[in-house]
């Protein structure tokens, strides 16, 4: 893998992460929220990836297998937030507990 | 072994307090049984001390990784404090035998734990342990303010907290700061002492220090705290702010400035003296123009606290002298006139000096007992109050004569002070209500504490003679 | 003998625990028993020391060690000595206090039994007070007592609590006399610095060590602090106050010991004040001026006890002259004499006045040869003494040695002593109006005199000694180190005749009362007064003021009740003064202005305002917490990025 492959593939990933952000702070609803932090991860974890190859590492690989595991998890959470938040707020705005307001 | 003792045995004695709860005074008793228990083992140990720099010493590792331990050391400075602490625990106890009704074992609870605290204050040289229960003490003193004070007591214990709380980080990053210059990791103080600083670092590093100490002695401008805390807590309350809160910044200033920051020490002394000599002033006038007693009696301790810090600040050996003797004697005085004064609260519901009065021709015991302690606190010689001012104003006349004429003209506005509680209780017509006299535990309390300001006043050797190793290790060293 | 001496002023102290410290109930006989017996005591015990003494046993001047204090390499001693002064003050002291004990034991009979024990508590305690002053040879002890005495005059003073006048000159002779205590203080120990000892051998053994630029400021300190105590010019204000107390405590405090505590410090020290002759100087013509102000305000009384408050002044301020002179032997056979005379009168002065229904104005008295002869005689042997008529009188021998001292004290001596002169002439005429008038025709009815031995007894003993003791006179200079002068006869003469003047005018005085009133008037007109001194007027202005201020109706500002509570009862008390008006008024003003100023305290307020501020900071701060959760992704999102940007520069070289 050349210098200039992994520059595409940083800037690739960097379009990845901020997607995801943008998602996250752009819309609402939580379901769609949590597949933009899902499109956010994943930026870093081609990073990982293609820096991996590029240093002919293998702990890339690892962190990238890292970084599903917690995306795994943090979905599991997150959905199970959704469906406790839609229970008691009957909506799935994520504006609507906002119960952290100062 | 004895000195881990002296902590833990007011500690258990707050939980028992707490289990037990008020039925038939079981917390009361319990509360006394701890504390004339840790007094029973700091007499035996002093008693069979060492004749060397320590009575007692405990090192024991606690987290060796970050160098924590538990390192205990008592010397007679300590001990004397200590048996103050323990002591006027036993005094607090007594006090608020009727006047606490609500939660009493939680009151008690929280009486043996500040005692506790205190305790580990006065025997602690690793700093970070220090620091805890520097930390540690404001908790249970909360309390006692909050839950059972006077009038608008949340405020005023919140004002304590904040003020002493926020003080507590200007210590605790001089202990990190100080910890980071050394090559191991370690808190131990006598360790941390040898280190070679340089001059500007010791003086910022005793300023981080300094604060806490100063917001806890009350020197002003940090003083606010202290008169919105000592008048509406209980008064038991008030005489373990007084008689032990109070003293641990005065021992915190006194032990480890001169151990820690001899050079820093001896570029801040003057403004340390002059500080306190206009702090001095400053409560002393304040205090002449209160209306409420127990205030009144609360920037008296403003004023002799700043004493007590022209003493350490000066240095010299009268001075340090004097600086623990005024400590002593301000526990004893302080507290016998907030136990007065909440006797009298407790009997005619004001401590208004204006509504007050009388009270020689319907309660002479009371009378008499306001007559002696207002006579200490007027700095009367014979009674340990004068010695230690005396001393005080002797060493800094060595050092520096305007700052001496300064502090010896406290004891002018101190005569104005003292009549004026004095014939604002005992003197004029009779009080609102009828009062009763002093019962017999208070009577025991108050003849207790006027023995021990005569006793030290006529014969200071016994604080002197006591503390004198401590003492030496405080002098500052490029002085006369 | 000499380790006898520590218990003398013990079993006052002892009286005094009893009395004030044992919470049990004592009846109306064991109060009054304990307090006179515990007040004998020390009399007895000083007997022997002073016969002793006397043997010889005063030469080598031992000193007893009661307490070694020990502070670093210094030993603080707590010591009595055995010496001439110790021993003669000691007696006099002791001997009057048992008497005058013994007198109040009849005279507060009435009172109520608990207010009886505190008045017997205090007068014990200042009687051990005073002796501890008098027999210290160490200045702790001498503190010790010196404040003592100071604390249980207020306490005294003050006896009568109901009295809003009665407290506030409590107060102010508290106060007026701490802040003179203050200067003493500083002195002594500028002098212990100097010297390295509390003794006060040590100490004047190292006075010629010391440079005279510490030197003075430590005898000016010390001499203002023995002025205070003894109620010289300008801390004369608090005396005439102070009779506010009952007469037993006016007859010791006011007459024989607290005010003469500062001539026993001042004779205790005398060489140092050898040593610095401008101090001295400055503590003669301050005694002198006392001497002669006192004098004629005493004239100018109508209060039997405000008269001899003032004549007390006078008498001091003429020990005071002696002193600064350089005549301690003197001055101390004065204070012994003047001891013994000035009780009786204020003991003779509360019996006629009690026969008056309790009156106390000399007018009241009138009669009182006939009513109270006994008393009305003891009372004329007293004036006698302080007028000091000659040849049959104690006061006259010691007055004589006190004005010989004078004369012979060099370039000065003779305008000195001839102003000294001029004061006992008055002091004969203050003295005798007042048995002129009480030899006057007046009622003859007497509410339920006072009979029995303890009130004669002492009165009878004190006349025999105003009478007898003017023969020990020269023998008490002697032993007291000095050496009577010898005058010329010119002198003797003047000084003999001086007293007898004194008499004359007096009795023309009382036989034209309009004089007097005349003179009153003139001097509140702001006449000229035939004294073309200009610093003699001033002073007498001032002295005229207070003499209306302490004798008219208008003396009620003097000490008058405060009505509105004040910011601080002294300036109150201090205020009326005249001498000090400007100075008070500004003191004030300016203590009113500072109190006002620091109630409530403005540094709590600012602590609180820089609270309130934090509270309005917040109030603007909490718009940002939306708790909406892509705003605080927002935060999260620029935090990090904030964070990544620090560390890429940090990092970036």
């Amino acid at each position: 893998m050349t210098g200039t492959a992994l520059t595409g593939m940083m800037i690739v990933a960097a379009g990845l992460f901020a997607t995801g952000v943008f998602g996250v702070l752009a819309r609402r609803g939580i379901l769609f929220q949590l597949i933009a932090l899902e499109v956010a991860l994943s930026g870093p974890a081609l990073a990982f990836i293609a820096a991996g190859a590029y240093h002919g590492d293998a702990e890339g690989q690892g962190m990238f297998v890292l970084v599903l595991t917690l995306a795994a998890a943090e979905v599991a959470v997150g959905l199970a937030l959704f469906l406790r938040i839609r229970r008691s707020k009957g909506s799935d705005d994520s504006d609507a507990v906002s119960g952290l307001k100062g | 072994m004895a000195l881990i003792a002296l902590l833990l045995l007011p500690m258990f004695g707050g939980f028992a307090a707490y289990f037990l709860g008020s039925r038939r005074d079981a917390d009361r008793w319990v509360s006394i049984a701890s504390l004339a228990a840790t007094l029973a083992i700091l007499i035996v140990t002093v008693a069979g001390g060492d004749d060397g720099r320590w009575l007692a010493k405990v090192d024991l590792p606690w987290v060796p990784s970050f160098g924590i331990s538990i390192n205990f050391a008592l010397d007679g400075l300590s001990a004397a404090l200590i048996g103050i602490a323990a002591g006027l625990g036993i005094i607090g106890v007594m006090a608020s035998w009727h006047e606490i009704k609500v939660d009493s074992g939680l009151f008690h609870a929280c009486l043996c734990w500040t005692v506790s605290a205190t305790i580990g204050v006065f025997l602690s040289f690793d700093l970070l342990v220090f620091a805890f229960f520097w930390e540690a003490q404001l908790i249970p003193s909360f309390m006692l303010i909050a839950v059972w004070g006077h009038g608008a007591k949340e405020s005023a214990a919140l004002k304590f907290l904040i003020f002493n709380a926020v003080a507590g980080f200007g210590l605790l990053a001089g202990v990190f700061g100080l910890a980071s210059m050394a090559d191991t990791m370690t808190f131990n103080a006598f360790t941390l002492a040898e280190l070679k600083l340089s001059t500007p670092m010791q003086v910022w590093l005793l300023l981080g220090f300094s604060l806490a100490f100063l917001v806890k002695l009350s020197v002003p401008p940090f003083h606010a705290w202290l008169p919105d805390a000592h008048t509406l807590a209980p008064t038991a309350g008030s005489i373990l702010l007084a008689g032990l809160l109070l003293k641990t910044g005065a021992y915190g200033l006194f032990r480890f400035s001169p151990m820690l920051f001899p050079d820093g020490l001896l570029v801040l002394a003057p403004y340390g003296i002059a500080l306190g000599a206009a702090g001095a002033l400053y409560g002393g006038v304040v205090a002449c123009g209160q209306t409420d007693a127990k205030r009144l009696v609360a920037y008296t301790s403003v004023a002799h606290m700043c004493i007590v810090l022209m003493g350490v600040a000066a240095g010299v050996e009268y001075a340090l002298a004097g600086a623990v003797v005024e400590m002593v004697a301000h526990s004893f005085s302080a507290s016998a006139l907030f136990l007065l004064i909440g006797a009298l609260y407790e009997r005619t519901q004001t401590r208004d000096l204006r509504e007050l009065g009388g009270l020689q021709q319907s309660a002479p015991k009371f009378a008499a007992a306001f007559a002696l302690f207002c006579s200490a606190l007027l700095a009367l010689p014979g009674t340990a109050n004068f010695v230690g001012e005396a001393l005080v104003v002797v060493g800094i006349f060595q050092v520096n004569w305007p700052f001496a004429l300064l502090a010896l003209s406290t004891l002018i506005v101190s005569v104005v002070y003292g009549t004026r509680l004095l014939k604002g209780v005992t003197f004029g017509a009779a009080s609102p209500a009828v009062v009763r006299d002093l019962g017999w535990r208070e009577i025991a309390t108050v003849l207790t504490l006027a023995a021990g300001t005569i006793a030290v006043g006529l014969y200071p050797q016994s604080v002197i003679g006591l503390v004198g190793p401590a003492l030496k290790a405080a002098l500052v060293p490029h002085l006369p | 003998m000499a380790s006898l001496l520590p218990f003398v002023p013990v079993s006052a102290l002892l009286g005094f625990v009893l009395l004030a410290l044992v919470p049990l109930r004592l009846r109306r006989g064991v109060v009054i028993g304990v307090g006179v017996g515990a007040a004998i005591v020390p009399a007895l015990l000083m007997l022997p020391v002073g016969i002793v003494c006397v043997g010889g046993a005063c030469e080598t001047g031992a000193v007893v060690t009661i307490l070694t204090i020990h502070v670093g390499q210094l030993a603080a001693q707590i010591a009595m000595s055995l010496d001439p002064l110790s021993v003669v003050a000691g007696i006099t002291v002791a001997v009057v206090g048992a008497l005058v004990m013994i007198y109040a034991g009849a005279y507060m009979s009435e009172e109520p039994v608990g207010d009886l024990r505190r008045f017997f508590a205090y007068m014990n305690l200042f009687l051990a007070g005073m002796l501890a002053v008098v027999l210290a040879a160490d200045v702790l002890l001498l503190f010790l007592g010196w404040e003592t005495i100071g604390l249980c005059s207020f306490f005294l003073i003050a006896y009568y609590t109901k009295r809003p006048k009665a407290v506030a000159a409590g107060t102010k002779a508290l106060v007026t006399t701490r802040v003179a205590d203050t200067m003493l203080l500083a002195g002594l120990m500028l002098l212990f610095l100097a010297t390295g000892t509390t003794r006060f051998d040590g100490m004047l053994a190292g006075v010629g060590s010391i440079d005279a630029w510490h030197l003075a400021p430590i005898a000016g300190l010390i001499a203002i602090g023995a002025l205070g105590k003894s109620a010289q010019i300008p801390f004369h204000t608090w005396l005439p106050s102070a009779m506010a107390g009952p007469t037993p405590v006016s007859a010791l405090l006011h007459s024989a010991t607290m005010v003469a505590a500062g001539v026993i410090l001042l004779v205790r020290l005398a060489p140092l004040f050898a040593a610095v002759p401008e101090i001295s100087a400055c503590v003669a013509v301050l005694g002198l001026a006392t001497a002669m102000l006192a004098a004629l305000a005493a004239l100018l009384q109508t209060d039997v006890k405000k008269l001899l408050a003032f004549s007390t002044m006078s008498q001091i301020g003429f020990m005071v002259l002696a002193l600064g002179i350089g005549a301690p032997a003197a001055a101390l056979a004065h204070f012994a004499i003047h001891a013994v005379f000035k009780s009786l009168l204020f003991l003779s002065a509360g019996i006629m006045s009690h026969g008056a229904h309790g009156d106390t104005g000399i007018e009241a008295l009138r009669g009182s040869r006939r009513r109270q002869p006994l008393a009305f005689w003891t009372f004329a042997i007293g004036a006698a003494a302080l007028a000091g008529l000659p040849l049959v009188t104690a006061g006259w021998y010691s007055k004589e040695a006190m004005l010989g001292a004078v004369l012979s004290s060099g370039l000065w001596g003779v305008p000195l002593w001839a102003l000294a002169v001029a004061a006992v002439v008055l002091t004969g005429t203050y003295s005798f109006r007042v048995v002129f008038v009480a030899a006057g025709r007046g009622p003859d009815k007497s509410i339920a005199p006072w009979e029995g031995l303890a009130v004669w007894a002492p009165l009878v003993a004190l006349a025999v000694l105003a009478v007898l003791s003017g023969f020990l006179v020269d023998a008490l200079i002697r032993f007291d180190g000095g050496t009577p002068s010898e005058l010329p006869w010119i002198a003797t003469l003047l000084g003999a005749a001086a007293p007898l003047a004194g008499v004359a005018l007096a009795r023309h005085l009382v036989v034209y009362p309009q004089l007097l009133d005349q003179l009153r008037a003139k001097l509140r007109h702001r006449k000229v007064f035939r004294i073309d001194s200009l610093y003699y007027f001033i002073l007498v202005r001032g002295f005229r003021k207070l003499s209306q201020v302490m004798a008219g109706p208008g003396g009620e500002q003097a000490i008058a009740p405060v009505l509105e509570a004040p910011p601080i009862d002294v300036v109150k008390l201090v205020a009326g003064d005249p001498i000090g008006r400007a100075l008070v008024a500004s003191a004030t003003r300016l203590v009113k202005a500072v109190v006002a100023a620091f109630d409530p305290d403005r540094i709590d307020l600012l602590w609180m305002r820089f609270a309130r501020a934090l509270g309005r900071a917040w109030e603007h701060v909490h718009r940002i917490q939306t708790g909406r959760v892509r705003d605080q992704s927002l935060g999260l999102a620029l935090g990090f990025a904030g964070l990544l940007l620090f560390a890429w520069g940090t990092s970036w070289r």
